[in-house]
């Protein structure tokens, strides 16, 4: 496997940025308020609508009480402003006035916690490879039964020439977290770079390939697929609607260890990668580069 | 001049009948139907009018991609379905939860076990699972040991069950409920209990083999109206019954000789022997109406029996069999339904007491009206209300059936409920010892879980918390 | 370079020296004073233009009373417009720049309130208000026009005087979407308050009363309602993400659209409702993703084409 496939790119793109680089403006020194607030003003106005901005007049040091966070008064400090409003004919507990009945959930809350975003990233990702049609929702279930076949089956007998990631527990753990597991499967056999053809460019017509790295989502996209393509050549045991999630988690085990075919394709995507990063550097690919 | 027809042709139609004109035959003032009967011609192919619009012309046609289905060989008939309805009940990848108990025969009687969770030992489990009140659908597998959450209301069956059995009387019961509510795990409950005190258990793990045409039938001689036996579940439930109550079956003897029998049986033989007197499905219906004769005989001290069926409805109906008039045999005729709803309608009862229960299904489950209506009268009579505010028959409705309705006419009816708070918890702290469940098992996460089962539906408990894409 | 013209002008407009207030030029605007800009026709009709409607006839010269008072014959006379920022090339947005400048002067030392406190108000944009004078007003010039409106903005408003006021209205829009305020929601007598929600095709009413935990869609239970657990933690994901779900009891009607679009509907109805009752946590349930409103719809049908999108198979004739 080549060290870095990209040089030549990332080389281009350091080039490009060392040109760009921001200069730095240095803070202007003290001038008129008028002036100062000028300015300050310029700034926001493209939104043409008044800017909660520290108008001039007044201290910056002295903040609004409303832009202190609640959650670090203490609870003296509650108690006591409780007592104030009750000194002030307010009733402490009357919701209008603090605004909340059970607490405040502290902010920013978990991004898990976003309706949107509510299952882990390679979860979701894999889920929506395996849609069909746009039905999402047996795509879900599909996806839930595969973490169910993964919790079930027998622990994993990993395969010292097809190591998995580093990140990957001891494979006693993989079938308590199911995600893991997909996600340790996934991230071991994703590739590292895909083959660029540029038509007609090696001459007499042949493409010329390069190796082109790939990000994060491309690995784990190309891996799934290679994995769905394995799993859709299997035949199913049983029947049932159970029967294409339960042939893709097999194809996950397998992966795991090590018995899988799309090892093999990985294998054959570096090897080719290895032996045409030469054309990297090819006369005919500055013009493109 | 001579008429057109001759005489010897009035007989028949004239042949100007059969050439009635499409306009004869509509009425004068109208042209639609005219028009419309006029016979279609082929269209001939005619490539100077070719319409231009997109639904015409030449069509770009896609090739799919082919799937080799090539490797590995296809099973073996009959493994599709062995593998569909195997029924796994460990998973060596479960934590073994340490403070987990097994069910004695004391447990599920005891109040201070509702809301606790118990293991089913090894020895109950095999007897279980020959009577197969294990089904593919509940998720056994997750854990390390079968395991059961010990509910208020299994506490109440249980005793109900404890009780008539005492008196020697029968426990006459339905249990109904939402879906996925624990129902078929109800009644799983009521056996585990019946097995660990040595009761007799006949189970008919779906109704809907009874009647669904599915197994092979013939009729009773001398039997008015007549019955049918179905030979071939006789011997599958014999096999069934033979494996689970064996240790039972050995200790008691028969009080009567079976002559009807081809088989040598005198008395005093172990019950086990003449249950093993069925080798074939030939044989089988006549031991096990031997069977049957055995433990109902008022004269013999019996353990209480336990008959017990998953999927009432279905035999609330007509069958899918036929008669030899090419009729549809009514459910109630077929020999095994006939001995079942004796016992539920009361008619014949257990001398030394038992139960016989019943348990709705909410899923594949055909509609029986009267059925419906009778479970709801009962409820309401139960719950006290008087015979003018039962529930009504629809006075237009022309499905109820009589039979059924005399069937269901003094059953007790037991409504399956959503877990509480406390036992959502409980269960949940088994799920999450076992490493199944991920999440710190607090009040939020109970009280999310039980308002997500559509308030402690334990079914929709398993989905939302099991069966699912985040474990947190 | 313009900008300094400009200001150069404006600075020569504006404090024009005492030296340049000759006799001749003071009586020669005295005696021109009739010669007016006409602001309103200006204005509508978006050009400069001398009218003439204020121009009177000339009294009929009493010869024997200038006899008597000894004033001088006016042989000549050249017409001078009111505002001196006649000659500037952008003459009324001088005008009113000045005049807001002599405000500033005049007011600025007013209290002001913090800017987080002045009541928000869309000001015109520039080519609304570029259009309105009818000058070709360069947006820098807008935009420091504006800087001072809104520092005359921040004036405290029991002190803000009334010039200001009147001032500060030719610079607002016509239409302020900020005082469409939606109504807050009520707290009936039960303690329920009704929040509504829409999504796709869906729309939803979820009443929100304390409670333990239970909600109702449509006389069912959720696990009843709706058979996705998808569906269900969206339904709601309000109560779930602020860790409230064993607080309240949900009631809600739903009707239209699928399975989604109700559970979504649902969500921010249930969101609503919760905002009723607990109004800080919006900033919560907008991180949760349970305050905006979707907006998208299914894309209507196009003709000429299959679905929305999808064109016919080309076909060569």
């Amino acid at each position: 496997m080549p060290p870095r496939l990209n040089i030549l790119s990332s080389a281009c793109k350091a080039l490009a940025r060392g040109v760009t680089r921001p200069v730095t403006v240095a803070a202007a020194p003290h001038q008129q308020q008028q002036n100062a607030f000028l300015m300050a003003a310029a700034r926001r106005f493209s939104d043409n609508t008044t800017s909660p901005t520290t108008p001039p007049g007044q201290d910056d040091s002295v903040l609004h009480p409303s832009m202190f966070p609640q959650n670090q008064q203490s609870d003296h400090q509650i108690a006591l402003s409780k007592l104030e409003m009750v000194a002030y004919g307010l009733n402490p507990f009357d919701v209008s006035v603090d605004g909340h009945k059970f607490g405040l959930p502290e902010l920013p809350i978990p991004s898990e916690m976003h309706k949107s975003y509510r299952y882990d990233a390679v979860v979701n990702l894999m889920t929506k490879l395996l849609m069909k049609d746009g039905k999402l929702a047996k795509a879900q279930r599909d996806m839930t039964l595969i973490l169910a076949y993964l919790r079930k089956a027998s622990t994993p007998k990993l395969n010292p020439a097809r190591p998995l990631v580093g990140y990957a527990p001891a494979p006693e753990f993989l079938p308590l977290d199911p995600v893991m597991y997909l996600r340790v499967a996934i991230d071991s056999v994703a590739p590292l770079i895909k083959i660029r053809h540029f038509k007609g460019m090696a001459g007499g017509g042949r493409a010329l390939e390069v190796p082109a790295p790939l990000a994060e989502r491309q690995r784990r996209r190309t891996a799934f697929g290679w994995i769905l393509d394995a799993a859709a050549k299997k035949k199913s045991k049983g029947s049932g609607r159970t029967m294409f999630p339960h042939r893709v988690a097999e194809e996950i085990v397998a992966v795991v260890e090590g018995k899988s075919s799309v090892w093999d394709k990985r294998f054959e995507v570096h090897k080719r990668g290895t032996a045409v990063r030469a054309n990297l550097n090819d006369f005919r690919l500055k013009t493109l580069m | 001049m001579s008429a057109p027809n001759c005489l010897r042709c009035l007989g028949r139609r004239p042949s100007t009948a059969t050439t009635v004109t499409a306009a004869g035959r509509c009425a004068p003032f109208s042209t639609t139907a005219v028009n419309g009967n006029v016979p279609m011609r082929a269209k001939t192919p005619n490539p100077m009018a070719k319409e231009i619009g997109f639904r015409s012309g030449a069509r770009l046609t896609i090739k799919k991609k082919k799937v080799n289905h090539n490797e590995g060989k296809a099973p073996a008939p009959g493994e599709r379905k062995a593998y569909r309805k195997k029924i796994v009940l460990s998973n060596d990848n479960a934590l073994p939860v340490p403070w987990l108990k097994n069910m004695n025969a004391e447990h599920l009687a005891s109040p201070q076990s509702a809301g606790k969770v118990l293991s089913l030992p090894s020895e109950l489990q095999d007897q279980l699972r020959a009577s197969e009140a294990f089904q593919p659908s509940q998720n056994w597998g997750f854990f390390r040991k079968p395991s059961t959450l010990v509910r208020t209301e299994t506490v109440d069956l249980v005793t109900r069950m404890q009780d008539s059995a005492s008196e020697k009387k029968t426990l006459r019961l339905v249990v109904t409920g939402s879906k996925l509510v624990g129902k078929s795990t109800m009644l799983l409950q009521a056996m585990a209990h019946a097995y660990l005190n040595g009761w007799i258990v006949i189970h008919i793990p779906d109704a809907q083999e009874l009647v669904n045409a599915s197994t092979e039938y013939g009729r009773i001689p001398e039997t008015e109206p007549t019955q049918y036996m179905q030979p071939a579940y006789a011997l599958k439930l014999l096999q069934a019954i033979k494996k689970a109550n064996e240790k039972v079956l050995a200790k008691i003897n028969t009080v009567s000789s079976h002559p009807e029998l081809p088989q040598n049986i005198p008395v005093n033989t172990p019950l086990l022997t003449l249950v093993n007197a069925a080798k074939e499905a030939e044989g089988a219906w006549p031991v096990f109406h031997a069977l049957w004769s055995e433990l109902t005989n008022p004269n013999a001290n019996r353990p209480p029996v336990l008959f017990s069926l998953d999927g009432l409805s279905h035999i609330m109906k007509m069958s899918e069999y036929r008669s030899p008039s090419f009729e549809l045999i009514h459910a109630h005729d077929l020999a095994f339904v006939r001995l079942f709803n004796d016992v539920l309608s009361g008619n014949l009862k257990f001398p030394n007491g038992g139960a016989v229960l019943a348990s709705t299904s909410r899923s594949n489950a055909p509609r029986s009206p009267s059925m419906e209506i009778s479970l709801a009268q009962r409820k309401a009579e139960q719950a006290g209300a008087a015979p003018e505010e039962l529930p009504k028959k629809e006075p237009y409705f022309k499905g109820y059936d009589d039979r059924v309705e005399a069937v269901l006419k003094s059953v007790e009816v037991m409504e399956v409920k959503g877990l509480t708070k406390p036992e959502a918890r409980s269960i949940m702290e088994y799920w999450a010892a076992s490493g199944m469940l991920r999440a710190a098992v607090d009040e939020r996460t109970v009280s999310e879980k039980w308002t997500l089962a559509g308030n402690g539906v334990l079914g929709e408990l398993e989905r939302a918390s099991l069966l699912t894409m985040k474990y947190f | 370079m313009a900008s300094t013209t400009r200001h150069g002008l404006t600075s020569a407009l504006r404090g024009v020296p005492k030296t340049l207030y000759t006799r001749q030029t003071q009586s020669l605007q005295q005696q021109f004073q009739s010669l007016r800009l006409s602001e309103s026709a200006a204005v509508t009709n978006g050009c400069r233009c001398l009218t003439t409607e204020a121009i009177k006839a000339a009294p009929e010269v009493d010869l024997e009373a200038l006899k008597t008072r000894k004033v001088h014959e006016v042989r000549h006379a050249r017409a001078i417009p009111a505002s001196p920022g006649y000659f500037s090339r952008v003459a009324k947005f001088n005008d009113t720049y000045i005049a807001l400048e002599k405000l500033l002067a005049q007011y600025g030392n007013l209290p002001t309130i913090p800017a987080t406190e002045v009541e928000r108000v869309q000001w015109r944009t520039y080519s609304d208000f570029a259009t309105g004078v009818g000058e070709k007003i360069r947006l820098i010039d807008y935009k420091r026009c504006l800087a001072i409106v809104k520092r005359l903005n921040q004036i405290h408003p029991k002190l803000k005087p009334a010039v200001v006021k009147t001032a500060l209205e030719s610079f607002k829009r016509e239409i302020q979407a900020y005082k469409n305020v939606p109504k807050p929601i009520p707290i009936d007598k039960f303690g329920r308050a009704l929040g509504v929600g829409k999504r796709k095709s869906s729309s939803a009413r979820a009443f929100l009363v304390e409670g333990n935990g239970e909600v109702l869609v449509n006389g069912k239970t959720l696990a009843e309602y709706f058979g996705r657990v998808h569906d269900r933690e969206s339904a709601i994901w309000a109560l779930h993400a602020t860790g409230r779900a064993d607080k309240y009891n949900v009631w809600a009607r739903v009707d239209g659209g699928g399975t989604t679009g109700q559970a979504e509907a649902l969500t921010l109805a249930i969101s609503k409702a919760l905002m009723a009752h607990e109004p800080a946590l919006k900033p919560a349930l907008r991180r949760a993703g349970c305050v905006t409103r979707d907006p998208r719809r299914v894309e209507r049908k196009k003709h000429g084409h299959l679905k929305a999108r999808k064109s016919p198979t080309w076909v060569k004739r």
